[in-house]
């Protein structure tokens, strides 16, 4: 709670704990506003890969490192941060109040980092073997399934790397993909291929899983059975961005929320960054650009208030 | 191409260095060992030197050895060696580790170190008055030392139990080092939180769910 006033109204509010918000964040504090971070959970969703070797000046991190760089930085510019979940946000007089279950805040200006969660297969069986075979992260569960079979649901470079991770300790690692090539960066691509412990299966979807108790086998498409320990799911993910669409930010039909090249929304004073947005690539550093860019029109939008610093 | 990877762990003693400077009031880790165990005793040992080197004198290492300390050891009812306590200023429990506060399990370490020193509990005022008509709970979150989600749940554990006056109680387990706890609860997949041998919460979960799992139990 150190440095957090809930009187004051904050010059920007960021809500997430990814990349996005805090880069914000720190180009928010450089503008010498009056911010704040109320994150969910600490590191967002890069923090779930071991692997990061596309972030410029970093050949080669594991993603929680990357967060714990973000982190140093942060708290070297003494940026609030509070674990907590905004639950709505509504427009008072010149400013928005932001409610979580415990406290209230206030800022003139918001951005959006809420990311996005990992998106479900919706096939029988899944939710009744969830963290009984069935994951979506591999740093978290991989050390549980050594000298085990394990297979990689999705085809992106996400899920090349988590393949790659899993193969460091199971025996052996299926990729079960439904297009006809992978769609991973072209170096895990290789990676991939040149495993000897992964195996990719194409053209195929997996309608089932099966078991008694925990994961025994997964059911093709084909209607071919695959027995199998753990069942890694990673075909993407689906913006959080509820709390956007309530004060009646412009959303598309993937549920992201629209904005311009000024990280603006439809609302003014509400910004909008990285997973949760529009833009079409969403990598860690394109989210810490477009977060950035929040910040610069949200010191506009603040300037023009009129607004004592 | 030789691929050039950042040290986390120096970031990590870094930010163990600064964090530590915050601690106001002087706090008491309560680590109990047994010598038979020598490995584990020694890196539990040599981990928590180094958070007290760091500490400015505001951190005091209380260590009990099995077959020396039998009183501490039944008071505390320690089954399992290392356990380290965090206890409040009147000597009850708030935390319990049976694991080890290395690599990403130090920041939510430190964040409880520094409410027991006096920083001020986020979910604290919430809290008193959500719980105050209820039983304690004992919450366990099993975690695992590569879980990228393990340590904010353990850190909004830690400081539910730390601001709930004695309502809750945290107890973190690294279910690589306990395997049978693992066994126990059939755990595959992190974070696993137990609250009072209830049905599981699997994953991540928010404050204010905590909060109402808390509540139903
Ligand atoms: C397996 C995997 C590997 C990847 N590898 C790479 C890679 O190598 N390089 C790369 O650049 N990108 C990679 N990515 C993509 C990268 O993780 C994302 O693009 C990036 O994390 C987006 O950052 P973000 O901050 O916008 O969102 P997120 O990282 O999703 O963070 C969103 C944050 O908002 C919080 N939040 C949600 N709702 C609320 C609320 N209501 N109130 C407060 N907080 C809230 C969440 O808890 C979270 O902290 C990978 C992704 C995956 C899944």
């Amino acid at each position: 709670m150190e440095g957090i006033d809930l009187e004051k109204i904050y010059d920007l509010i960021v809500l997430g704990g990814g990349p996005t918000a805090i880069g914000c964040a720190i180009y928010a504090k450089r503008f010498a506003m009056e911010v704040l971070i109320v994150g969910k959970t600490f590191g967002g969703l890069i923090a779930t890969t071991h692997i990061v070797e596309n972030y410029p000046a970093i050949s080669s991190i594991s993603g929680q490192g990357l967060m714990e760089l973000f982190k140093e930085h942060m708290n070297s510019l003494e940026i609030p941060y509070i674990s907590d979940e905004i639950k709505n946000i509504e427009k008072v007089n010149d400013h928005f109040e932001l409610h979580s279950f415990f406290q209230n805040f206030k800022a003139y200006s918001v951005c959006i980092a809420t990311g996005s969660v990992r998106r479900k297969l919706g096939i029988p069986g899944e939710e009744e073997f969830a963290g009984k075979g069935v994951s979506y992260c591999a740093t978290c569960d991989g050390p549980f399934y050594k000298d085990k079979v394990v297979c990689v649901i999705g085809g992106s470079d996400s899920a090349a790397k988590e393949a790659l991770f899993l193969a460091q300790n199971t025996k052996k690692v299926y990729i079960i993909y439904r297009g006809e090539d992978l769609r991973a960066e072209p170096i895990n691509k290789k990676r991939v291929l040149e495993s000897d412990k992964i195996e990719i299966i194409y053209n195929t979807n997996v309608v089932e899983i099966i078991g008694e108790g925990k994961v025994k086998s997964i059911v093709f498409d084909n209607g071919k059975r695959l027995d199998i320990d753990g069942v890694f799911i990673e075909i993407g993910s689906v913006p959080n961005s509820d709390i956007a669409k309530h004060i009646g930010v412009d959303i598309n039909d993937h549920n992201e929320i629209k904005i311009n090249r000024k990280s603006e929304t439809n609302i003014p004073g509400i910004f909008a960054a990285g997973d949760v947005a529009d833009a079409p690539f969403k990598q860690a550093i394109t989210g810490v650009a477009e977060g950035v860019i929040a910040a610069y029109s949200a010191f506009d939008y603040v300037k023009e208030m009129n607004i004592e610093y | 191409m030789k691929v050039r990877s950042v040290p986390v762990s120096y970031i990590i003693e870094k930010m163990i260095k600064q964090e530590l400077a915050k601690l106001k009031q002087p706090v008491t880790i309560k680590l109990f060992i047994d010598e038979s165990k020598e490995l584990e005793t020694k890196k539990t040992l040599s981990i928590l030197k180094s958070y007290k080197e760091n500490s400015n004198n505001k951190l005091n290492l209380d260590i009990i050895t099995l077959g020396k300390g039998t009183d501490l050891i039944e008071r505390y009812q320690i089954e399992r060696f290392p356990t380290i306590l965090l206890i409040d200023a009147e000597g009850n429990e708030c935390i319990r580790y049976l694991a080890a506060p290395q690599g990403s399990e130090v920041k939510p370490f430190i964040q409880s170190l520094q409410v027991l020193s006096g920083r001020k509990n986020y979910y604290e005022e919430t809290l008193k008055t959500n719980l105050d008509n209820t039983k304690t709970s004992t919450i366990k979150v099993m975690v695992t030392k590569s879980c990228a989600y393990c340590p904010e749940l353990v850190n909004m554990v830690s400081q539910f139990a730390l601001g709930s006056s004695g309502k809750v109680k945290a107890e973190i387990i690294d279910i690589l080092e306990n395997p049978d706890i693992g066994d126990h609860y059939n755990i595959e997949t992190v974070p696993y939180i137990v609250i009072n041998n209830g049905e599981p919460l699997i994953g991540l979960i928010s404050p204010n769910e905590l909060l109402e799992k808390i509540l139903k139990v």
